[in-house]
């Protein structure tokens, strides 16, 4: 059975990343932007920026326990001539500004190989990612490692996401957090970079789907079903390591974020939840399905809500009880 | 210097690839058929080629068409493919059998879009003549059938004329009086009695006979026709009372003085089918111009014109513009819905509660099902713009209130159509609904109104089937519809309770658990900032989809109402099943509570 019901209360509880935890981030991302612009050296600078990533993508999901979640950020910076032999001064000078900051230079920032890494106390860590268009047109962001640009496209990445999800109904993206659930609390396919596990599940998203089979994404559980399955028959026909272009068009692609090693793992792992997932919807016992997908999830994935014998209305146990010949109808999830 | 003679037209390839064709064809059957002469061209570049066909051995029934052992047929082949060739007869033997136009064209390709392919060349032309030929000598053609037989199987009709709406029956005697009135620019209503100060009075002429070569181009021309000079000799209609082309004259002369200057004077001539003269007569309209009327206005101001060659030539020889004519009467039409379940609402008085996504819809489905009388009522707010996306309703309805909108919109749809509006449930004016209506549908979603349903289902001895449509709120797809048939003293609410507690506790039906649940938070949408009450997901293809899904599932019912719940999804859902149907029963008597 699907119980899709379930499926909204497990991503709503348990996981999404909560209303309040993205409002923190949405200020603590703003305060930072404020304090590095008021930088005197780096300030004048600053164009913008924008969220990335799982943030900007509406795929970040709770962290397993008190392991941290983050949010990356872009910090549009202007193209600065004297720094075009060495693309590491704009991280190097981002890090500066935070490390003259009264407040941030008392909280531990680091320099990463594209980012300046803010860490907060309670499990969090912001990762500021300057980046700069080019006069040639491109947008690129620093490798530091390597001294040298990358082409990077998060608009066109952004825009391939949302035309994904729509074909979706939505739902691709709560597919997605579910995967990356299985991930990071049931460690699954560990090793398995996000970018990538997005990109091989949106991939698998295309219209001609729903006309050859329709209402495989008419819900949640349904959508789960089919992109996974779409995805492991992709992957079964692929036993070495696939190129995995980047979908926003940068002309890149992942290949370097993964080894063949990760590559099998993750497409074993696949090949299992596949069949684990199709075994707990076709089900049709209720409490063995729920069983099913509690294995799949984990025992926070919630039982269905249990309706009184006599009443379709909610089991909140009421002030004055209702005289029990009265039906009690409800009609809320009804529309004319 | 001589002068040298233009050069005849030549056949296109295409005429001359059927050209040799034929010739092989004579060549292969020389006894069943001959290719005489040579073809011609014309200047429009048709060629013409004559042909004879050994018909002795077609096979001849009583009533048939009387073939001669051999027929001499012509073929007119058109330059390229796209047209099909056709058959004229070179004679007039053939006047007024189905399916010959104007007296001498055989209409081999009924709807030529369909069934001319030119792949099939000239093989498939004769073929197809002589399977016309067996069908005309057999009397396999069906003359009740060929619409307009009567006036030599031709469409009669002017572009830019308006169409002329006929639903009254008769014409009943050979002469009287009709009228017109202007119900749009395209349209103009006939009937036996003045309507409007603007209605135009116009002749309406039985003639005796059929007119097997058609009706004409001019005055003269249709009065030459109506007074038969040409008529095939063997007319079944013969002796029918009918007028001839004096009465036809007078008739139109009297009529055009009592109309206004600067008006067309029309006529209708009812036109006997030859083979089916008992059925009711073809209707043909048409009329003078402006200007020829005028002058027939004045040239017959002083006297009745006793025979053409006294009207002035102008009008003699004035072109006719033929008008479409939409034959409505009961004797010549057959709806279209006839068989389908939703003519079980043909007829009938209908009450609608609740004018939203599902109500509008329904009542305008049920509208064109043909129901007599349909009750509006409904509880909510008037009609705004944002609501144009998935009701039924325009730009013109936005701030009027929604049953008033609908019913002016229904009021549209049918002349012969009664509608109301009604306070809103519930409202003791509407107990006696049961009483007056034959189905009672609430498309509200208000527990109020369900629960004053259960209160009118248990009126003793009551008319109406109950019936509660709903669809789903995250895409209104799915569909319910609930039905209290009369011998069920429990309202659609009851009936709702026990099908849901059913319905629940199957799995296999697990996608319409949500119709039975609370909705989640993301289910509903809040289509505007500030907008207080989140409503449901849809479009109106979804809506319309659903909506006509249930008003079907209620009029496959309505005949022989059983009560219980019908659940149905869209195709694109992939829910299954598509249908369901739970029937009620009734359940022990006791608490239901444990």
């Amino acid at each position: 059975m699907q119980h899709v019901n379930c499926f909204t209360t497990f991503l709503r509880d348990t996981v999404n990343l909560s209303e309040a935890r993205l409002s923190l981030l949405a200020q603590r991302v703003e305060a930072i932007y404020q304090a590095l612009k008021a930088n005197p050296e780096l300030g004048p600078l600053i164009l913008g920026k924008k969220p990335q990533g799982s943030w900007a993508q509406r795929t970040i999901i709770n962290p397993q326990g008190d392991k941290e979640f983050d949010a990356d950020f872009m910090l549009h910076l202007q193209e600065v001539s004297e720094w075009a032999q060495s693309p590491k001064t704009y991280i190097d000078q981002v890090y500066a500004a935070l490390h003259r900051h009264s407040v941030y230079k008392d909280m531990p920032h680091t320099r990463k190989c594209r980012c300046v890494q803010l860490t907060y106390a309670n499990s969090m860590h912001v990762d500021i990612v300057p980046y700069v268009r080019l006069a040639d047109g491109r947008e690129v962001i620093v490798n530091r490692d390597n001294g040298e640009w990358e082409v990077t496209n998060p608009a066109g990445f952004t825009a391939w996401m949302q035309e994904k999800d729509a074909i979706a109904n939505g739902n691709l993206r709560k597919v997605i957090r579910l995967m990356k659930y299985l991930r990071d609390h049931r460690n699954s396919f560990t090793g398995t970079r996000s970018i990538i596990l997005t990109t091989l599940l949106g991939e698998r998203v295309q219209h001609a789907v729903p006309l050859m089979r329709p209402g495989c994404y008419g819900n949640v559980p349904t959508t789960l079903l089919t992109i996974v399955e779409d995805l492991d028959v992709w992957m079964q026909a692929r036993p070495v390591k696939p190129s995995i272009p980047d979908p926003s068009g940068s002309g890149l692609t992942f290949d370097h974020r993964w080894d063949q090693t990760t590559y099998a793992y993750f497409r074993a792992r696949i090949h299992t939840h596949a069949r684990q997932i199709r075994a707990a919807y076709d089900e049709t016992d209720p409490d063995a399905s729920v069983r099913l997908w509690r294995e799949l999830f984990g025992s926070r994935f919630p039982e269905p809500a249990r309706l009184p014998a006599s009443s379709t209305t909610p089991a909140a146990s009421p002030k004055f009880p209702v005289a029990p010949l009265v039906i009690a109808p409800s009609r809320r999830g009804r529309a004319g | 210097m001589t002068k040298r003679k233009p050069s005849s037209p030549t056949p296109s390839p295409w005429q001359r690839r059927l050209l040799t064709d034929l010739a092989q064809l004579a060549e292969q059957h020389p006894r069943a058929l001959q290719v005489i002469g040579r073809p011609t061209v014309d200047a429009s570049g048709l060629a013409t080629i004559r042909i004879s066909l050994h018909t002795a051995d077609v096979l001849r029934a009583e009533g048939g068409l009387a073939l001669e052992e051999n027929e001499e047929l012509l073929l007119v082949l058109p330059s390229t493919e796209l047209r099909p060739p056709w058959v004229l007869a070179p004679h007039r033997r053939f006047a007024g059998t189905p399916h010959v136009l104007e007296g001498h064209q055989l209409c081999i390709y009924l709807d030529a879009s369909r069934e001319w392919d030119p792949a099939g060349g000239m093989t498939a032309v004769l073929n197809r003549l002589w399977q016309w030929l067996t069908d005309a000598a057999t009397n396999q053609f069906d003359a009740a059938t060929a619409l307009y037989h009567a006036v030599g199987g031709v469409l009669h009709y002017t572009l830019g004329c308006p169409t002329i709406v006929v639903r009254e029956p008769g014409p009943h005697s050979p002469a009287l009086t009709g009228w017109l009135t202007p119900r749009s620019e395209h349209r103009l209503d006939l009937t036996r009695r003045r309507t409007h100060a603007h209605s135009l009075r116009l002749p309406v002429l039985t003639l005796s006979h059929s007119l097997p070569y058609g009706a004409g181009g001019t005055l003269a021309d249709l009065l030459n026709h109506i007074d038969d000079t040409h008529h095939p000799a063997k007319s079944p209609t013969t002796g029918q009372r009918g007028i001839d082309s004096y009465a036809f004259l007078r008739a139109l002369a009297n009529s055009a003085r009592r109309n206004p200057q600067e008006t067309c004077q029309y006529f209708v001539l009812a036109v006997p089918h030859r083979d089916v003269p008992t059925g009711p007569p073809f209707l043909l309209a048409g009329r003078l111009p402006t200007q020829a009327s005028d002058r027939l206005r004045t040239a017959t101001q002083t006297g009745t014109p006793q025979q053409l060659s006294v009207l002035p030539t102008d009008v003699r020889e004035a072109g006719i513009e033929w008008c479409y004519l939409s034959d409505e009467r009961p004797a010549v039409t057959t709806r279209r819905d006839a068989q389908r379940p939703t003519s079980a609402f043909h007829g009938a008085r209908v009450h609608i509660w609740g004018c939203g996504g599902i109500g509008s819809w329904a009542a305008e489905l049920i509208a064109r099902a043909g129901a007599a009388h349909i009750t509006l009522s409904d509880l909510g707010a008037p009609v705004t713009g944002g609501l144009l996306v998935r009701q039924n309703y325009d730009e013109t309805d936005v701030g009027s209130a929604k049953a008033t909108a609908l019913k002016q919109r229904l009021e549209g749809i049918r002349d012969d159509l009664t509608v109301d509006v009604c306070a809103p449930p519930p409202s003791p004016a509407l107990v006696a609904a049961t009483q007056d209506a034959d189905v009672i549908i609430d498309a509200t979603v208000s527990v109020t109104v369900g629960r004053f349903l259960d209160l009118l289902a248990q009126q003793p001895g009551r008319r109406a089937v109950l019936a509660q449509m709903t669809t789903n709120t995250t895409t209104a797809s799915l569909g319910l519809l609930t039905i209290s048939a009369q011998d069920t003293n429990q309202g659609p609410l009851a009936i709702d309770h026990a099908v849901g507690r059913h319905v629940l506790a199957a799995p296999e039906l697990e996608p319409y658990h949500s119709l039975w649940s609370e909705p989640e938070a993301s289910d509903e949408i809040r289509p505007t900032r500030g907008c207080s009450v989140p409503t449901f997901h849809g479009s109106a293809a979804d809506l319309v989809g659903v909506t006509a899904t249930l008003v079907t599932l209620l009029g496959t019912q309505l005949r022989h109402p059983v009560s219980g719940t019908h659940l149905c999804a869209q195709p694109h859902t992939g829910v299954e099943p598509t249908h369901h149907f739970v029937p009620y029963a009734l359940e022990p008597a006791g608490p239901s509570v444990p």
